[in-house]
């Protein structure tokens, strides 16, 4: 596991919204598939995963149900929103947009 | 939108906080599973897997609080967070959450009791009367021929008729006559509140019978209404169990036979106040013999009281009537050509006066106001010197990134707990107190509902909240200003907002409740001083050891042999056997019978001297007469002066006599020996001559205040005549009252076919005079302890809140070298002077209110230097104790500990 970082600061909600925009997923499922996207650099700190769902329900970006995994277990599934969609879009634009700039600058000699 | 959606979110979560957190602990299991099962297929045993997941997880139930708090519920979650903090302060300092609640409870419980009270007599009319403030009654106001203005609130019927017929200011009016029934018969029997009433009565209420129906003008016709009577709710359900069936049977009310047409609604009492047990037809009243037509007569005999709702200005009804009055007015008494109609509220006497009760009632709510606020600033003063002793703990909490309001949030939640406390502890002493209240002050009211019911449950919950709010919010918005952490930061109280005039209004609050203790406390020894006095009031017989025993035989049948002269024989051989045989009973130290005794009946006998023409004033000619039986004047405890008092030998054909008081002996014969003088009393044979045989002390015949009358005592054996409302009196070895089963057995006996019989102590009969004093003594004295010891812990708050502001200087002076004498006489000192000019003030206050005061009291007079500097020496042994534990504390401080501090 050597070589993982922690998730950019601010960015977790985003990247919530961005694995649960491919298909519903359970809270430990988003942190496996975060892991997953960014090839492993990427570790989720668990705990912080929780409340960040929390956030996002309480925002209307995400919904939330039971469901029974693949393994008959009991597990709740996230699903993203319309208006999760459109928050995800404006987020990755104003990510491109930054990083860009931030690129931009390291760039610069 | 999202703003709402997030709202509802967190309403969800609120009302299924529950749920909430049941499903995320199993979200979280899930997680954990999954870690582990991860973890595994890693190579790790089943354990460590798990362990290790959970550490990866970094402690469950620290994320489960940031979920939560995510979630969004804070608020609730806040003040559950503050009510157990504020729980396990009150845990470090039982003392000022013990003192706090009691303030308050006192304070709460007053004001619920009174508040009660108050409710039911003054701010709701009776039971059932739509409108009351419309519903007066009608006076008649006259100047006698010796200038006295006299106004009675008794009228002829053909007063009502002609306000009935002749006038529009009412649009109903009615006349009725409140008066006590016998039921039942024999040993049985007792006596109800009946009242006699028009049937107008009802419609003027506009109240509908909860069963049957009321009577009729029809069955109310002059002069002789049908036997029907309307039942009243309680005594339906108390007697007759709530029959339903009840309507069409026949009960006896006086020995007469009514037909029950219907019940009365719960609690209506008309426009009075006492519960009824029947109302009956006004002209189904027994004829007074003589009256004449009573329903045309202008003679006050057949009176009864008249009220009206009022459909014009009371000025318009007074000039109506008044006009009524003057012009129909037929009768020798020439006042009422000149007299006048008040018309004036239900709640006054027959007098025209607002009865004392209700201004008793007023005073002790004003009362209990001004304590629930003196109450309220007390406990703010608690708070504040909690607070400000607190400091260090609220300054880590600002530390530690307490905001401004999550700390007044905190005090607030503290004090509205405490004031919930107290107010369920006050409400507690509320249907106690109100309770006592009603008993000592106004036993004759129809109390339909508990002393706490809605409204007064209602009143207490909103006071109780506020005051919470109020004396929590005050000395949290003083330590937290808006520059809380500087402020705390500083430490010194002073910047914590405690200046000089702060000082100066906490320094008056004292004195203002200390000169509030002073005067109830002053008042309330008048009142016991008052009782004390009644009690050794020399009343001319022993009221504790004395029974009257009041009974009554069924009448002779007139149709047997032996006419008027035989059956008066056989009744006074029933007295004299029932006598003979109550002197027997173990405990009894002598019996003897009486015609018009003290406390029973007034008779008045007009009286001559043979050789005195004109006798000394007007009051020579007349004299309250008892005829008493043998052992007559050791029974009743009225000491005989001189000469003798009856006995056996004196019976019919002896020579007449008589015993006649001090005051008889001295108006008729002043300066010279009364004893074998000769009198001739209208009541014997008219011009027999009694020799007087014995002087008698003077005796109060019928009231405790009483102006010395003449006062003649004849045998009863001489006198058949005075035989009917005769009493049996028994004289007990010790306290009486014991006896009345034992009497009651004998008459049950030797007598069961006696018509009543009812056995009351001289002490019972006076009960109704006492009463006032009784109550006032009481209820005063209740509200001054409980005022004393409300102002008792304000003076230990203040002294502590002082002490603790000035620990810093304190410890300078200590340090400089101050003994602990002077640091005490420094404390105390000004709890001492507090204490002082309050009993100064309430001692002046005393003496202004005293003019006020007189008429409630008996003889007594309403300034007395004595008491006032006893109950003024009380309070500053209570000032001085309340004020003693902080000042010790005071000396105690260590200058150290209170120099580094800051």
């Amino acid at each position: 596991m050597a070589g993982q970082s922690p998730i950019v600061p601010g960015t977790l909600e985003m990247l919530v919204l961005k694995t649960l925009s491919l298909e519903p997923m359970h809270g430990w499922g988003i942190g496996e598939r975060i892991q997953q996207l960014s090839r492993d650099v990427f570790a989720v700190n668990q705990g912080t995963l929780y409340p960040a769902l929390e956030r996002l329900q309480r925002d209307g970006l995400i919904t939330a149900e039971w469901r029974t995994t693949e393994n008959n277990r009991r597990a709740r599934y996230y699903r993203i929103t319309r208006s999760g969609l459109k928050r995800l879009e404006t987020e990755r634009e104003e990510w491109e947009r930054s990083a860009r700039a931030v690129d931009l600058i390291l760039r610069t000699t | 939108m999202s703003k709402l959606t997030g709202w509802l979110y967190t309403l969800r979560s609120l009302v299924r906080r529950n749920e909430a957190d049941r499903e995320m602990a199993d979200e979280i299991a899930f997680h954990i599973e999954r870690q582990a099962r991860k973890n595994e297929t890693l190579g790790m045993s089943a354990a460590e897997a798990r362990m290790r997941a959970l550490q990866e997880f970094g402690g469950t139930t620290r994320w489960r609080e940031e979920a939560r708090r995510a979630r969004g519920s804070t608020p609730v979650d806040a003040i559950e967070q503050d009510v157990r903090q504020a729980v396990r302060g009150f845990r470090r300092n039982p003392a000022f959450v013990a003192m706090a609640t009691l303030t308050l409870a006192l304070g709460v419980g007053a004001n619920a009791a009174m508040f009660g009270i108050v409710d039911r007599l003054l701010l709701r009319g009776p039971e059932h009367l739509a409108a009351p403030e419309q519903v007066v009654r009608v006076y008649v106001t006259r100047v006698l021929p010796n200038a006295n203005v006299t106004t009675s609130g008794l009228q002829p019927y053909v007063l009502y008729r002609g306000v009935r017929d002749h006038t529009s200011a009412f649009s109903a009016v009615a006349t009725y006559l409140p008066m006590d029934l016998r039921v039942g018969v024999g040993l049985e029997s007792r006596l109800v509140h009946a009242t006699y009433a028009t049937p107008d009565l009802f419609t003027l209420a506009k109240v509908r019978p909860a069963l049957g129906r009321f009577y009729t003008a029809e069955e109310d016709l002059p002069p002789r209404g049908e036997a029907v009577v309307v039942l009243g709710y309680g005594y339906w359900q108390s007697d007759f169990a709530g029959d339903s069936t009840i309507v069409g049977k026949v009960v006896t009310l006086d020995d007469r036979k009514f037909r029950v047409i219907g019940v009365a609604p719960r609690g209506f009492t008309g426009v009075d106040r006492a519960p009824i047990a029947a109302w009956l037809p006004m002209s189904a009243r027994p004829a007074n013999p003589g009256a004449g037509d009573w329903t045309t007569s202008w003679r006050p005999n057949m009176p009864g009281i008249v009220v009206g709702r009022l459909a014009a200005s009371e000025a318009q009804a007074v000039a109506q009537l008044t006009a009524l009055v003057r012009r129909e007015y037929e009768g020798p008494d020439k006042s009422m050509r000149t007299a006048s109609v008040r018309v004036l509220p239900i709640s006054y006497d027959l007098q025209g006066a607002e009865p004392r009760e209700l201004g008793v009632v007023r005073l002790l709510a004003g009362v209990a106001l001004v304590m629930l606020l003196v109450a309220a600033a007390n406990i703010t003063n608690l708070t504040l010197a909690r607070a400000l002793s607190r400091r260090r703990e609220l300054g880590v909490r600002v530390a530690l990134g307490a905001g401004r309001w999550t700390l007044v949030r905190l005090m607030v939640v503290e004090t509205v707990l405490i004031s919930l406390l107290g107010g369920v502890l006050g409400l507690a002493l509320a249907h106690w107190g109100g309770a006592l209240v009603r008993e000592a002050l106004l036993p004759n009211v129809a109390w339909d509902e508990l002393p706490v019911n809605g409204r007064v449950l209602a009143l207490t919950i909103a006071a109780t909240l506020v005051t919470g709010m109020i004396v929590g919010l005050i000395p949290a918005l003083r330590v937290c200003g808006p520059d809380v952490a500087g402020a705390l930061r500083a430490g010194r109280s002073d910047s914590a907002g405690g200046g000089e005039s702060h000082g100066a209004a906490r320094a008056s609050l004292q004195v203002v409740q200390l000169a509030l203790s002073l005067v109830l406390l002053f008042t309330a020894g008048l009142f016991v001083r008052s009782l004390r006095d009644i009690q050794h009031l020399g009343l001319g017989y022993d009221r504790d050891r004395v029974l009257a025993v009041d009974i009554s035989f069924p009448r002779p049948d007139s149709g047997a042999t032996g006419g008027v002269d035989a059956s008066a024989v056989a009744a006074r051989t029933r007295y004299e056997d029932l006598r003979a045989k109550f002197e027997r009973v173990p405990g009894v130290a002598s019996a003897s019978i009486a015609f018009s005794s003290p406390l029973s009946a007034v008779n008045i006998t007009r009286l001559r001297v043979p050789g005195l023409d004109s006798l000394p004033s007007a009051k020579g000619g007349i004299a309250l007469l008892v005829a008493a039986a043998p052992h007559y004047f050791e029974t009743v405890g009225t000491r005989i002066l001189r000469g003798r008092g009856f006995d056996a030998s004196d019976a019919t054909g002896a020579q007449p006599l008589v015993v006649v008081n001090e005051t008889m002996a001295r108006t008729l014969w002043p300066g010279a020996d009364a004893i074998g003088r000769c009198v001739v009393l209208a009541v014997a044979n008219a011009d027999a001559c009694a020799r007087v045989v014995g002087i008698a002390q003077d005796v109060h015949h019928m009231t405790l205040k009483e102006d010395a009358l003449n006062q003649a005592y004849v045998p009863w054996g001489q006198n058949p005549r005075l035989l009917t409302g005769s009493v049996l009196l028994v004289r007990g070895q010790t306290d009486a009252s014991p006896l009345i089963p034992a009497l009651t057995e004998v008459v049950r006996h030797s007598a069961p076919s006696v018509r009543s019989l009812q056995i009351r102590s001289f002490e019972e009969l006076l009960d109704p005079q006492v009463r006032p004093w009784r109550a006032g003594a009481t209820l005063f004295g209740l509200f001054g302890a409980i005022v004393v010891v409300v102002a008792a812990i304000g003076l230990f708050s203040v002294v502590s809140y002082l002490v603790t502001q000035r620990t810093h200087e304190l410890g300078v002076r200590i340090a400089l070298g101050a003994q602990r004498g002077q640091v005490l006489r420094l404390i105390m000192g000004g709890a001492l002077r507090t204490a002082g000019l309050g009993a100064l003030i309430g001692a002046a206050l005393s003496v202004l209110i005293g003019p006020a005061i007189q008429p409630l009291l008996f003889d007594n007079a309403a300034r007395d230097p004595m008491l006032l500097s006893l109950v003024a020496l009380g309070l500053l042994v209570v000032a001085v104790a309340s004020s003693a534990w902080p000042a010790w504390r005071a000396t105690r401080v260590d200058p150290l500990l209170a120099l580094r501090a800051d």
